[in-house]
């Protein structure tokens, strides 16, 4: 397996684990606020917006932890170089996440028309952005592997 | 992913020049080693000025590096 499919590979795991944390907390923090909580929309707000930074937190800190890691174990050190081959896979794989994104974004408008409750539609926005993410990971990892 | 109909010599041409490693090539022309084994296993066609570049890198021709097979289509 080479750098950036390990590196890929590495991101991808934590991402999942991550997300699946986060949202076994958000879960439990809901539970807590009662059977009919008043304050959903500002409860699922805050969620959605710290979800933004403990992605990136998160991925700074797998990017740190993957760097030291692999240099002690295969003695090889991170690429410096984005070459062509990198643009054109980040391109590739950043639409995907996009096209995954905007479904999700539109079912979740579909379950407000639908007269769902309003955390179904937050909740699949939350999932939405999981989803795309891990999706775009994986593209990522199989077009370093077979090519663009 | 679908093989490219562009096909190359750049594992002969190593060989031929010293066995020259992937990762001095990909030194040479400023793309990492990936991009190289990606290049010659036929998994990525280069940009024309990566392709220049491995074809200078060589003191060839481009056309002793890369062919374009138009049967395939």
């Amino acid at each position: 397996m080479s750098f950036p499919e390990r590196k890929n590979t590495v991101y991808l795991i934590g991402n999942i684990a991550v997300s699946i944390a986060y949202f076994m907390y958000i879960a439990q923090q809901y539970m807590a606020l009662g059977p009919a909580p008043t304050n959903d929309f500002r409860f699922w707000g805050s969620a959605l917006l710290i979800f933004i930074p403990v992605q990136v937190v998160t991925r700074v800190i797998i990017h740190i932890i993957f760097s030291i890691i692999n240099t002690i174990i295969t003695q090889e050190e991170e690429p410096d170089v984005i070459d062509e081959f990198d643009k054109i896979i980040e391109s590739k794989s950043t639409l995907i996440f996009y096209h995954v994104f905007v479904i999700g974004f539109f079912l979740s408008i579909a379950t407000v028309f639908l007269d769902m409750p309003p955390f179904v539609m937050i909740v699949m926005f939350l999932l939405t952005a999981i989803i795309a993410g891990i999706v775009g990971d994986i593209a990522r990892i199989i077009f370093y592997r077979r090519g663009v | 992913m679908s093989k490219s109909q562009i096909s190359n010599q750049i594992r002969k041409l190593r060989f031929e020049h010293n066995e020259m490693t992937q990762q001095e090539l990909a030194d040479k022309v400023r793309v990492s080693r990936q991009t190289i084994v990606a290049i010659e296993k036929g998994n990525y066609s280069p940009s024309l000025e990566l392709a220049f570049k491995i074809a200078h890198a060589f003191n060839v021709p481009l056309e002793s590096v890369f062919s374009f097979d138009s049967t395939e289509s």
